[in-house]
This record gives structure tokens, C-alpha cells and sequence, in this order.
């Protein structure tokens, strides 16, 4: 099974790299493990891209316009993560609207990945999905999530290149920057340029985007309207350029190692709360805690201390 | 942890009416499964590769533009090409009783005029879904 797999994802075979994201986004028993070695096997050479920014502000359309424009020999492999309904669990995903001219493209494939929220978030197989596709030897990758706070995973600990799109409609520029996405944006792209309050905004990005002045690299500005294919080259060439400076400045390197980090950071703590953590919150004893809490007659901090205790008395096991 | 079921709502050939694709969308994820809502004007090849890069367990076509006893076997004919037989095919839309029986034959295992309840709609879907499709 698993050398099917490995040989279908190396062949890019798209049925088999489509089984494969479903296997390493449930989590598949056994199966999601072998696969998770055979791909991490391998050294990334495939560019990532993050596209992140408030729903309406255009990032499907954006990619659309975006891939049609590169060159067709590149390999592109497109996730795109709406958030999941937190009551059902249930998602609509429905970024593929606004791509549908890619349908037909050969060298693109498309997987809508809800954030399935009440599950624990995206964050477990993003990193594994990009992995995959470079095992696959795809060329690029483009993530696309909405970035207003919402979803679990920065976008910034997995993309090489981080583009935060608005578009003045979207108009509260202000939400851009309580979101915490001036931090992290290496371009910036104001969309639907034809629409009044473009200019605005580029002032109000330009007054408070961060100053390099040690020679590191200053966000950029490009404005485009994609709907249109304007301005496109503006984009392709922004986006050249960080790829430039990242390489350059052995970024790519440093970049990788910190994603790296975070995600076999996250793989510990997961793995660790399912194998120490959880176990201990269904025990009665600490079922009586929390009775004893709501009861008045404990406190707060002694069941903390309690599970604590517990996990240090396992993990000494 | 259980795997949400992951349908793809599609509407193929020309008509632009989606109004009840999006209704069964919306009250398919109320149910808890993952929706790919694609658009309008979808042709039977771009609705297989979807299908197949999604890798959903369910495929709900929309029709209203009579031409399903056309456009239908096209799309069963590129599932099966994408060897995607395994996945669970239903429509609905304006279809006359009369045209069913042929739709039936050609794999889709349910039909869904106008009117139809989206209980029985999510319940069908719940107890006819393929099993564990990633074994």
C-alpha cells in the first residue's frame, strides 16, 4: 500500500496525491504515519506561498489571475482553507468559484481543506500537505487562508513569500492591522483598484508598514486588479524579487529550519496531549475536581497541580 | 476521530440558475459534511478532475436546464475514467419522472425533483455513503 502511494505521489499521479491529503488529514491509523516518513524524506525545494487577507478582498480571484499568468511547464499545487461551521463541524468551500478557468490546466491541482475547527485546526496537516506536493516535486505551492484572526495556524510559519491582499471595499484598512498581518506581510497587494478609496488605503498602508534599515527586506506594495489582469506583471516580478532575496540571504534556509521547528513542535504536543493529557481528564478523580470546584471547596490551581502530578508520575513511567 | 463526509455540489452545462445547489450546499454542512461548491457552467470532464483532486465520497449534480440525459452519462462516463465509480452520484433539479428509470441505469443512485426533503436528502447521503474509501 504505502510503496503504491509513494510511486503514484513521485509519478504525480492526481488520484493518488488527492487519497494521500485524505489520509494525512484524518489521520488515517498506521497509514498516515508511513506516509508522513516517506514524504518528510525529502528536501523541499518547492516555493510556498502564503495569500492571506479578509473574505471579499479578492484572493481566489487573485490566484486565478495569478497562475494563468505563470508560466504553464510549473507544477502548481493549490490549498485553499475556508473556516468550518463550529456548530456541525460541516464547511462550505467555495474558493474553486472564482478559479474555474484552472479546471482545465493540466499542471495545477486544487484541494479545498476546511480549518475543521472543532477538531483542533488546520495546523497538523498544512504542514503535511505542503510536504507532500513536495515530494510530488511540484513547483509551487499557494496556500490560501483568510487571515482576520480566525484561523489557528500563522500563515507566516509556513510560506516562504506571505502576501496580504485587501481591497478598498473591504475599506476598514484598520482591520489589516489589528489582525496582526503588517507584522508578517513580505508584499502587500491592494486589489479592485478601480474602486475609490484605492489611493487611500496605499497611504494608509505606506504610514504604517515596518522600515528596513539594515538591509533586510521592506514589504512592497503592488497594486493590481485581478479580475482584470492588471498589473499582473507587477505582481509576477514583486514576487521574483523576494524569492531573490530570500535566496540570497540564505532566508529560504532559515525560514525552513524555523517552520520545521514549529511543526515538529506542534506533532510533540499533540502527540503528548492524546497520550498524557487526555487520559488523565477523563479519571474520576479529576471528574471530582471539577466538581469540587463548582462545589466551592477547591480551587482552580489544585487541579492543575493534580494533572500535573499525574503526567510527571506517567512520563517517569 | 470520525471523518466528515466530503461531497462536491456541481452543476453541469448552461443553465445559471444555482439557487438550489446552494440551498443543499448550505444544509449539507449544517449536516456536517465538507461542501465543494464549484459554479455554474461545469463540463463533465472539469466536474470528474474536481472530483477526483477533492476526493469526495459524494457527487450531487444540479440540473435544470433538460439537458441531463446528455450531460449525465458524460460525467458517469469520465468518473469512471478517473476510476471514481466508488463514489456516491445524486441529482436533482427539474428531471420528468419519465427520464429516472434511463438516469438510474447509468449509476446515479438518487433523484431529487423540486420539492424534494432535505432531511431525506442528508439521510440517503449518511446511509449510502461508501465506507472508508481510504483504505
Amino acid at each position: 500500500m504505502i510503496d503504491d502511494l509513494r510511486t503514484g505521489i513521485q509519478n504525480q499521479d492526481e488520484r493518488i496525491i488527492a487519497k494521500s491529503i485524505s489520509i494525512l488529514e484524518n489521520n488515517i491509523p498506521d497509514l498516515s504515519q508511513s506516509l508522513r516518513k516517506e514524504i518528510y524524506a525529502t528536501t523541499s525545494k518547492t516555493y510556498v506561498l502564503g495569500i492571506t487577507g479578509a473574505p471579499g478582498a479578492g484572493k481566489s480571484t487573485l490566484i486565478e489571475a495569478l497562475v494563468s499568468t505563470w508560466d504553464s511547464q510549473l507544477k502548481i499545487g493549490i490549498v485553499s482553507i475556508d473556516p468550518s461551521n463550529k456548530m456541525s463541524g460541516g464547511a462550505l468551500l467555495g474558493d474553486r468559484i472564482r478559479m474555474a478557468p484552472l479546471f482545465s490546466k493540466p499542471n495545477v491541482f486544487i484541494r479545498s481543506m476546511s480549518n475543521r475547527g472543532i477538531f483542533g485546526g488546520v495546523n497538523k496537516s498544512i504542514y503535511d500537505v505542503i510536504q507532500l506536493f513536495s515530494f510530488a516535486a511540484y513547483d509551487i505551492v499557494i496556500v490560501e487562508t483568510i487571515g482576520v484572526g480566525q484561523n489557528e495556524i500563522d500563515i507566516a510559519d509556513i510560506a516562504d513569500t506571505v502576501m496580504v491582499v485587501s481591497a478598498p471595499e473591504s475599506g476598514d484598512s484598520i482591520q489589516i492591522l489589528k489582525a496582526g498581518l503588517m507584522e508578517i506581510a513580505d508584499m502587500y497587494v491592494i486589489n479592485k483598484i478601480d474602486l475609490a478609496g484605492a489611493e487611500r488605503m496605499e497611504y494608509m498602508l505606506r504610514e504604517n508598514m515596518k522600515t528596513q534599515t539594515d538591509g533586510s527586506w521592506s514589504p512592497k506594495i503592488v497594486k493590481i486588479q485581478a479580475n482584470q489582469r492588471k498589473h499582473m506583471d507587477v505582481l509576477l516580478q514583486t514576487i521574483q524579487e523576494h524569492k531573490t532575496y530570500l535566496t540570497l540571504h540564505n532566508q529560504l534556509y532559515t525560514r525552513r529550519k524555523n517552520h520545521l521547528k514549529k511543526t515538529i513542535r506542534e506533532v510533540i504536543i499533540d502527540r503528548f496531549t492524546s497520550r498524557f493529557i487526555d487520559p488523565i481528564l477523563q479519571e474520576v478523580s479529576f471528574e471530582n475536581h471539577l466538581h469540587n470546584i463548582i462545589q466551592g471547596t477547591s480551587s482552580f490551581d489544585e487541579a492543575i497541580d493534580h494533572v500535573l502530578l499525574s503526567i510527571e508520575k506517567d512520563v517517569k513511567k | 476521530m470520525s471523518k466528515p463526509i466530503r461531497v462536491l455540489i456541481a452543476k453541469p452545462g448552461l443553465d445559471g440558475h444555482d439557487r438550489g445547489a446552494k440551498i443543499i450546499a448550505r444544509a449539507l454542512k449544517d449536516a456536517g459534511m465538507e461542501v465543494i461548491y464549484t459554479g455554474i457552467k461545469q463540463t463533465p470532464e472539469s466536474i470528474a478532475r474536481t472530483a477526483l483532486q477533492e476526493d469526495v465520497d459524494v457527487l450531487g449534480l444540479s440540473i435544470l436546464s433538460g439537458a441531463h440525459n446528455h450531460l449525465f452519462p458524460e460525467i458517469m462516463k469520465h468518473l469512471h475514467q478517473h476510476k471514481l465509480d466508488h463514489i456516491l452520484v445524486i441529482a436533482g433539479g427539474i428531471i420528468p419522472k419519465d427520464d429516472i428509470p434511463f438516469l438510474k441505469e447509468i449509476g446515479i443512485k438518487a433523484i431529487y425533483p423540486p420539492g424534494s426533503s432535505l432531511e431525506d436528502i442528508v439521510s440517503f447521503i449518511r446511509a449510502n455513503v461508501p465506507q472508508s474509501t481510504n483504505d
